[in-house]
């Protein structure tokens, strides 16, 4: 397991060099001039652009550029907004949590209800009640997360009134206050991820109700629960950890637009609003984040699958 | 006279649960009103600020040395008065006893120090406003003089604006280059807390030198980019104001219980900016024919619900600047056919045009692209992210036309100047018009408004008369309040201050 994780550990550090550096030239590449962007078209002086470029370095090589931000992202500084003057490090460390606690929250949402419909759908297949289970998951990848919000607060919000429109309240500072914020949310996020793991247990399920071994097992004349929930499910849960993983990735993307629907103060809300404004530090850091996110993501559900599964940590 | 019904600054009190309440009710003190907006600020610091949408958030921090009126006029601000003893000097007669949030008197050193941080070409935004200031001399501390270089009339209503906002000077020296998140002024509120991407929460400022204000003990500014989320955050009560509601939208909020709405014009407008050192849009008899081939009645009407008045002029016709004798182009296909014929390309011609990508721009420019193609102009729509766009068309020149909004400035003067003087930045041809500089460079020396409005309507008939510019409608402005907010007065610029803003109590 040792010279597994090390491997895995290792395989980290020039993902993380390739990523970012591509990163850094592709924003680089944004049309429009970030010196520009910040003092307004009509009133730029070339002195006050100069003084500009100057401070963000923007008048250096790209290299130099990527290796002084690279030497001091190490040493945790990724500098301040070219806007607000806001230190990076301030803005993700306030921001992370939101987005990284919604995609969490949505991806459980994903499993506890993904779960026992893909048991539903896998063991009354053809059934009605399996056909009932296989729709939800259908519609969960259908419906656009955009009109999901919208519809869930149209009913919930404005009409009945039970839960608060927009916003977001810190669960350390107003623990049923942060509840109450974070139901329609994490519905709306969460619908895609319950479809997903739905589908996906489904048919891992189906796969290994089909085995020998399970065969073997209904033919000593064992409860079909009992085969189902005891042999079967634990064998098909294998995958499931590597798709969790994914759907955690895949939601910290989605945060973008369920962000801007209910007024969050998250990372992908800054990643847009940092690429509208050419707010390059800020999006350098924000990026920066979300794929290293992605990649401790992927680690710890490789690690994990290598911990469960020994066929994958020996080969 | 087709101008879609003028929509004077009225508003509309929702089905009156209230007994409609007495309009001029005593104002009561207290509350905080919540407001949802769409951009955040982008910085504090007035002067170094670029962003047309900060001022909703520096109106209430800084207060200005002009302030002006429902039709923009200029009114006493800070400077209780002003006066020009010759056309090349601008005396300033400073408000006393006043203090900025940090204690420091606001005087005549306070001005001289602001005006020439606006002027520092290193850190201002605000520079071109200010050009013509040669020196700013203390006469004492509540009176300030201003050597021009020529005279300049536009400088009392750029006072009201960014180049006006007082900050304190031991404010601005201590804190360098922070001073964009911890602001200093001499406004109603001052800055309690800002939470990036969030929220920004002012407090009222104990010390406003005017008694009783502000009646309000804070506001909290929440950031929503999303207009159905704005709505919907009125609607279920979480905040008490929202403005840039979505035209669809807009009509729904009007019926609804406990809100109110408010429509009214706005000094931007949107129109087609046409690069005439461009062939053929050099010819005047082309551009008189895109005139005449849009129908700015049939946009009004579907692409802004009805909710806004064509545009004639630059202005509205409530601005006092506004012409009230020009009538809006007739929609005349076959004149344009005509005025085709006439500048040599009878069977028109092709031009590109840049716009913003979201729906409701796409939905304009395909209007206009099917209304001038019916006379035989084709249109090649560009959509593309508005900062590539604009620097394309304005710095580049690489398009021969935009569809972008003018966004209003307050002094006529800085309109005109910018869209149709051959050095104006929103004129990238660098086309000229004589006639049309010499009035503009005779309206900005004179001061008394009655005689600067004379010559800005000779110059709105030249710009009609030359067709120079492609008017479509007037930008609304659309607002929606809780009917507890109370003593809210839209403004021509479109830009909310809560100035004299009460909260009626029982929310």
């Amino acid at each position: 397991m040792g010279a597994f994780l090390r491997r895995r550990l290792l395989a980290v550090v020039p993902l993380v060099l390739l990523t970012t550096s591509l990163v850094f030239s592709l924003i680089l590449l944004l049309p429009g001039d970030p010196a520009v962007a910040l003092v307004g078209l009509e009133n730029v002086t070339e002195e006050r652009l100069a003084a500009i470029r100057a401070r963000m370095g923007f008048d250096r090589p790209l290299y130099v550029q990527y290796g002084l931000w690279l030497g001091r992202a190490a040493r945790g500084d990724l500098g301040t907004s070219l806007r607000t003057g806001q230190p990076v490090v301030e803005a993700l460390r306030d921001r992370l949590p939101v987005t990284l606690g919604l995609a969490v929250a949505a991806t459980a949402f994903g499993l506890l209800l993904g779960f026992p419909l893909a048991v539903v759908a896998a063991a009354k297949r053809g059934g009605f009640i399996g056909s009932c289970a296989s729709g939800v998951a259908a519609f969960g990848v259908a419906v656009p997360n955009f009109w999901l919000g919208s519809m869930l607060v149209l009913a919930l919000a404005l009409h009945m009134r039970w839960l608060p429109a927009t916003g977001y309240a810190s669960p350390l500072e107003a623990p049923w206050d942060a509840l109450r914020h974070a139901i329609l949310p994490t519905l709306t996020l969460g619908a895609s991820a319950v479809a997903e793991i739905t589908r996906q247990l489904r048919s891992a399920l189906q796969d290994t109700l089909n085995t020998d071994y399970v065969r073997t097992a209904r033919a000593k004349g064992i409860a079909e629960r009992t085969v189902i929930w005891k042999h079967a499910l634990r064998n098909a849960l294998i995958p499931m950890i590597t798709v969790s993983g994914l759907t955690i990735s895949r939601l910290v993307g989605a945060t973008v637009v369920v962000e801007s629907i209910f007024a969050l103060p998250g990372l992908g809300r800054l990643n847009l609003e940092s690429v509208l404004n050419r707010d390059f530090p800020m999006l350098q850091g924000a990026v920066l984040v979300m794929v290293l996110l992605v990649i401790a993501v992927n680690l710890v559900s490789d690690v994990i699958y290598g911990w469960v599964d020994p066929r994958i940590r020996l080969s | 006279m087709n101008r879609i019904g003028v929509l004077a600054t009225s508003v509309l009190l929702a089905a009156a649960c209230l007994g409609a309440g007495p309009a001029l009710a005593q104002p009561k003190p207290g509350g905080i009103v919540r407001v949802a907006l769409r951009t955040e600020v982008s910085t504090f610091d007035p002067h170094k600020g670029a962003s047309g949408t900060d001022h909703m958030y520096l109106y209430p921090v800084f207060d200005t040395l002009v302030r002006f009126d429902d039709k923009l006029q200029p009114r006493p601000g800070l400077a209780e008065s002003w006066e020009t003893p010759d056309p090349k000097t601008l005396v300033l007669r400073l408000r006393k006893n006043v203090k900025f949030h940090d204690g420091t008197p606001f005087n005549a050193e306070a001005v001289r120090f602001n005006l020439l941080r606006a002027q520092d070409k290193t850190v201002s935004s605000v520079v071109s406003e200010l050009t013509n200031i040669e020196a700013v001399e203390v006469m004492d501390l509540a009176t300030v003089r201003l050597r021009l270089k020529r005279p300049d009339a536009s400088l009392v209503l750029a006072f009201t604006d960014r180049a006006g906002m007082m900050v304190s000077p031991t404010a601005v020296q201590k804190l360098g280059d922070q001073f964009g998140r911890t602001p200093v002024g001499a406004g109603e509120y001052r800055l309690a807390k800002w939470t990036p991407g969030d929220s920004v929460r002012l407090e009222r400022f104990q010390d406003y030198w005017e008694p009783g204000r502000p009646y309000l003990d804070g506001i909290l500014i929440r950031i929503m980019p999303d207009g159905d989320t704005r709505v919907n955050a009125l609607r279920s009560g979480q905040v008490d104001f929202i403005m840039e509601i979505p035209v669809q939208d807009f009509a729904g909020l009007k019926d609804e219980r406990g809100i109110k709405t408010s429509a009214g014009p706005s000094l931007a407008y949107w129109r087609i900016y046409l690069n005439m050192s461009k062939h053929p849009l050099d010819k005047k008899a082309v551009r008189e024919a895109i005139n005449l081939a849009i129908d700015r009645g049939a946009l009004v009407r579907t692409v802004m619900f009805g909710l806004t008045e064509v545009a004639v002029t630059p202005f509205p016709s409530v601005y006092w600047a506004s012409n009230p004798a020009l009538k809006p182009w007739p929609h005349d296909p076959a004149r344009a056919k005509a005025k085709l014929a006439e500048a040599g390309l009878p069977n028109g011609f092709t031009f590109d045009m840049v716009l913003e990508p979201a729906p409701e721009h796409v939905r304009r420019a395909e209007a206009i692209q099917a209304q001038l193609g019916a006379v035989g102009i084709k249109v090649d729509l560009k959509p593309m992210e508005l900062a590539k766009g604009v620097q394309g068309y304005f710095r580049g020149q690489e398009f021969m036309a935009a569809n972008y909004r003018w966004t209003g400035r307050p002094d006529p003067d800085q309109s005109v100047r910018g869209m149709f003087h051959s050095a104006g930045f929103y004129n990238p041809g660098k086309y000229q018009i004589p006639r049309l500089e010499e009035l503009m460079d005779q309206a900005k020396a004179v001061y008394k408004l009655e005689e600067r409005r004379a010559l800005y309507r000779q110059i709105e008939e030249v710009i009609q008369q030359e067709a120079v510019d492609v008017p479509l409608y007037v930008a609304p402005v659309l607002e929606a309040m809780s009917t507890n907010v109370e003593g809210y007065q839209p403004n021509l610029l479109g830009k909310p201050a809560f100035r004299g803003v009460w909260l009626r109590p029982g929310r």
